[in-house]
C-alpha cells in the first residue's frame, strides 16, 4: 500500500476552488470517569478522533456508520453545538473554532442543521409563524415590525418552499404529522439562506411513503437554493441516492472516504463491505422487458451467498477501551481470512489515498490490507 | 387445506379516546382494526408489513391479549389457536380463561418486542429472566433453570454464555439483549413466535445477524413465526408469506415472492417503488402523496383512495372487500397460497403494472 499524501493534500487534489467546509484533525473526547479510585488518569471516549475531510460547494457528502460511531457528534461540532476538543474547522474560509458568541451567530447564517426528531426539535409553544420568523428576526433578514406585512410574506414564502400551505402559519407543531413537521424543520433551516446544511438523520423517523417525499424535497431545494448537504445517516440506501461522496465512520474515525459509485461499487474497507452486505431489500418488481426491475440500474448488487460471507460477527467494541491496533480487527472478516496478521493488532492504520479503481476521484481507506 | 396453527378471523378492535365524553360519537371509541383475517400454518413465517398507525402492532398484541382493556375494546372476531401437540383442541384466545391464557403465553405462543432494554427487567440477571418462564411452565428449580438458560443463550449465539447468565441487561449490547429476549421466548419450545419489529432498534450489521438467527431457529425448531415490521427488506428476508396493512385493514396478502414481484394493490406498488434501493439510478423517488389517514378520518370507501393515482368515483363511495383473483370473497384468509387484494381496480397484468409505476412518476 502506498502512502501518497499527507492529510492536507488528501481531498480532491484535482480541484482548485477553496472548499466550503474543511475539517482537519478534528477531535471530540469525553472524560467519562477515572481509572483507579480517584486520582488515576481519565477514561476517555474518543467520540470523534482525528477526522480530516472537506467538501466543496454543491457537493453532497454522506456520513455513514452505526450508532455510537461519532457521526452525529461530528455534525454538531461543525456548528459548535458541541465544542470540539481539538482540530481545525473552516467553513467558507471562516475559522470556526476562534469565534465568539456574536460571530458564531454570523456563522450560523452560513450553516444550519436539520434534526432527526421532528417532534423534539420544534418548540411546541410557538406557532409555525413564530418558529420561522425567529431566525429571520435574529439575523435581521426581515423588516420590522414583528408580524408585519413583510414578515408574513417571508414566512409564507418559506412555507411554500417546502410544500406547506400558507395558512399553516397560524398553527402549532402538534397539529402536524411527522412528515409535515420535518418540512417545518427544513423551512426553519432554510430561513437564513445558508450555504451548508448539516442534516442529521432527517428521514430516519419517517414512514417509507413520507421518506420519499422528504428526500425529493431536499433534492428540489438544493437545485433551487444552491445548497450543499452534509448528510448524516445510518441508511446506506438514502445516502447513495443523495450524495456524491461518502465517508464511513467506525469508532470515531473515518475508515473509508470515496466517491459514492466507487465506495458502493467496490468497497475497499472490510467494514464498508460488511455494511453494504447487511442491507436488506425486497426483490424488484417484475416487469416485461426489464427482467429485474422497473428502475434502471447502475450496477449489480451482490448475491445473498456473497453477502453472507461478508456478515460481521459480534458487536461494536466499547468506546472506552477500543481494541489496540486496527479498532475493527476483532470483527474483521479479512483479518480472519488472512490468518490474523500481527500488523492489524499492533498498528492502527491511517486513512491513506489509494489509486482509483472505479471512477476518477481519490479513494481513501484506513486498512493495512486494502487492495 | 392443512389446519392453521393460528387463525385470526374478522378481528375488530377499537380504542377509547382519552378526551372522549358521553356525547362523543360511538361512545368515544375509534376503530383501530377492521376485519383482520390472518392464517399462520405450522412451520411457516408470515410477515405483516405496514406504516405507523396501520394497526400491525395492535394485531400482534391482541393475539396474546396484551392490550389493556380499556382503552382497547374487542368488537368482534376470533383468534383461533390449534396446538399441534397431542390432545389439544382448537380454542379461541379471545374467549379463554386467564389461567388458560397464562398456560399459552410462553408455553405455546411467545413474543419478542422492539426494545429489548425496556422488555427486560433491569434488576434481575439475564439467567434469572431466561429461567423464569421455565420455572413457571416446567416446574424446574432455580439451579436447573440456570443451567438450561446457559444452553439457551448458547443456542442463540450469546458468546461465553456460562458467564453471561450472571450479567444484568445493562451490561449487554443491544444485539445481545435481543438474543436474550429470543432465548427467553424459546425457552419453553413455543409453537408460534410473534416478533414485533425485532430489529428496528438495531444497527444494520446486528440486524443481519438477528434475522439470520431467527430464520435458522424457525427452521431448526419447526416453529411458526409472525413477524411484524415496517421494513419491506426485513420482511422479504425472513417471510414466506406477507400481508400488507393500511389504516387498520389488510389491503394485500400473498406468498412473499408473488407480493414483491407482482404486487396488485396500488399501495403495495407505491411502497415498493418509494424505496431507494442500492445501485438504483439516481432519479427522483416515487412519492405516495399525502399521509396515512388518522383513525378519526377514516370514512366510507377505500381508505387509500385519497392517495391513490388510480382512484375513481366508486373508490370513494364503496368500501372494497379483500378478494382473490376471481373477485371472490376470499374463502380462506390471508396466509393461504392465494393473492388477495382489497381494491376495486387491482393491477391485473404486467403491462398495467408498468403503467401504474409510470403514472406515479408523471404525477
Amino acid at each position: 500500500m502506498t502512502a501518497l499524501s499527507s492529510p492536507q493534500a488528501v481531498d480532491r487534489g484535482d480541484d482548485k476552488s477553496p472548499p466550503l467546509l474543511s475539517v482537519r484533525g478534528l477531535c471530540k473526547h469525553y472524560v467519562v470517569g477515572r481509572q483507579g479510585v480517584f486520582f488515576g488518569p481519565p477514561t476517555l471516549v474518543r467520540a470523534v478522533d482525528d477526522v480530516t475531510f472537506s467538501l466543496r460547494a454543491g457537493e453532497n457528502v454522506g456520513l455513514v456508520g452505526e450508532s455510537g460511531c461519532g457521526k452525529s457528534t461530528l455534525g454538531r461540532t461543525l456548528l459548535r453545538l458541541i465544542e470540539p476538543t481539538s482540530g481545525e474547522i473552516y467553513i467558507d474560509g471562516i475559522d470556526v473554532r476562534g469565534l465568539r458568541s456574536r460571530e458564531l451567530r454570523r456563522l450560523r447564517r452560513h450553516v444550519q442543521m436539520v434534526f432527526q426528531d421532528p417532534f423534539g426539535s420544534l418548540n411546541p409553544r410557538l406557532t409555525v409563524h413564530e418558529l420561522l420568523a425567529e431566525p429571520l428576526r435574529v439575523h435581521g433578514l426581515v423588516e420590522p415590525p414583528a408580524r408585519g406585512q413583510k414578515e408574513v410574506e417571508a414566512v409564507e414564502r418559506l412555507l411554500d418552499n417546502v410544500g406547506l400551505p400558507a395558512e399553516s402559519r397560524r398553527r402549532y407543531p402538534h397539529e402536524f404529522s411527522g412528515g409535515q413537521r420535518q418540512r417545518i424543520g427544513i423551512a426553519r433551516a432554510l430561513a437564513v439562506r445558508p450555504k451548508l446544511i448539516v442534516a442529521d438523520e432527517p428521514v430516519s423517523a419517517l414512514d417509507v411513503s413520507i421518506q420519499a417525499q422528504i428526500v425529493n424535497l431536499l433534492r428540489d431545494i438544493q437545485e433551487r437554493e444552491n445548497l450543499t448537504y452534509l448528510f448524516i445517516s445510518h441508511d446506506l440506501k438514502v445516502v447513495e441516492h443523495l450524495c456524491e461522496r461518502v465517508a464511513v465512520m467506525y469508532l470515531g474515525r473515518i475508515v473509508e472516504l470515496a466517491e459514492t459509485d466507487a465506495l458502493y461499487g467496490a468497497p475497499r474497507h472490510p467494514y464498508t463491505a460488511a455494511l453494504l452486505a447487511s442491507v436488506v431489500e425486497p426483490p424488484h418488481i417484475a416487469e416485461p422487458g426489464t427482467p429485474l426491475s422497473g428502475a434502471p440500474r447502475r450496477r449489480e448488487t451482490p448475491s445473498q451467498a456473497e453477502r453472507r460471507r461478508l456478515f460481521l460477527f459480534g458487536d461494536p467494541p466499547s468506546p472506552t477501551s477500543p481494541p489496540l491496533g486496527c479498532p475493527f480487527h476483532p470483527r474483521c472478516p479479512k483479518y480472519a481470512e488472512l490468518k490474523q496478521p500481527d500488523l492489524c493488532r499492533s498498528e492502527r492504520p491511517v486513512l491513506t489515498m489509494l489509486p482509483a479503481k472505479l471512477g476518477t476521484g481519490p479513494h481513501q481507506v484506513a486498512c493495512h490490507f486494502a487492495e | 387445506m392443512p389446519q392453521a396453527l393460528l387463525d385470526i378471523r374478522d378481528l375488530a378492535i377499537s380504542f377509547r379516546q382519552s378526551h372522549a365524553t358521553s356525547r362523543s360519537p360511538n361512545g368515544g371509541y375509534l376503530r383501530a382494526l377492521d376485519g383482520i383475517s390472518l392464517r399462520v400454518p405450522p412451520r411457516m413465517t408470515l410477515g405483516v408489513v405496514g406504516e405507523s398507525g396501520s394497526g400491525k402492532s395492535v394485531t400482534a398484541l391482541s393475539i396474546l391479549r396484551l392490550l389493556p382493556e380499556p382503552p382497547a375494546r374487542i368488537d368482534g372476531g376470533q383468534v383461533l389457536f390449534t396446538s399441534q401437540r397431542d390432545g389439544e383442541a382448537e380454542r379461541d384466545l379471545l374467549r379463554c380463561s386467564p389461567q388458560e391464557l397464562r398456560r399459552i403465553r410462553g408455553g405455546h405462543i411467545a413474543m419478542i418486542f422492539q426494545e429489548p432494554m425496556t422488555a427486560l427487567n433491569p434488576v434481575y440477571t439475564v439467567g434469572d429472566q431466561v429461567g423464569e418462564s421455565l420455572r413457571a411452565h416446567q416446574a424446574l428449580t432455580r439451579r436447573e433453570g440456570l443451567s438450561r438458560a446457559v444452553e439457551l443463550l448458547d443456542q442463540v449465539g450469546v458468546p461465553d454464555a456460562s458467564r453471561r447468565v450472571h450479567d444484568y441487561p445493562h451490561q449487554l449490547s443491544g444485539g445481545q439483549r435481543q438474543r436474550v429476549m429470543i432465548a427467553m421466548a424459546l425457552s419453553c419450545h413455543p409453537e408460534l413466535l410473534i416478533a414485533d419489529e425485532p430489529t428496528t432498534a438495531l444497527d444494520v450489521t446486528t440486524q443481519a445477524q438477528i434475522l439470520d438467527l431467527l430464520s435458522r431457529l424457525q427452521q431448526k425448531l419447526g416453529m411458526s413465526m409472525l413477524l411484524i415490521s415496517h421494513d419491506l427488506g426485513v420482511i422479504a428476508t425472513v417471510c414466506q408469506h406477507v400481508a400488507v396493512m393500511y389504516a387498520g385493514q389488510i389491503v394485500e396478502s400473498a406468498p412473499a415472492r408473488t407480493l414483491f414481484r407482482r404486487p396488485r394493490h396500488p399501495y403495495t406498488i407505491g411502497l415498493l417503488t418509494a424505496l431507494p434501493r442500492l445501485g438504483m439510478a439516481r432519479e427522483r423517488l416515487r412519492e405516495i402523496p399525502g399521509r396515512v389517514p388518522r383513525l378519526s378520518e377514516v370514512a366510507q370507501g377505500c381508505r387509500f383512495a385519497d392517495r391513490c393515482p388510480h382512484a375513481q368515483e366508486r373508490c370513494r363511495k364503496e368500501t372494497p372487500a379483500l378478494l382473490d383473483e376471481h373477485d371472490r370473497i376470499a374463502a380462506s384468509e390471508a396466509g393461504s397460497q392465494q393473492q388477495l387484494v382489497r381494491c376495486h381496480f387491482p393491477i391485473e397484468t404486467s403491462t398495467q403494472r408498468l403503467r401504474a409505476i409510470d403514472a406515479e412518476v408523471v404525477r
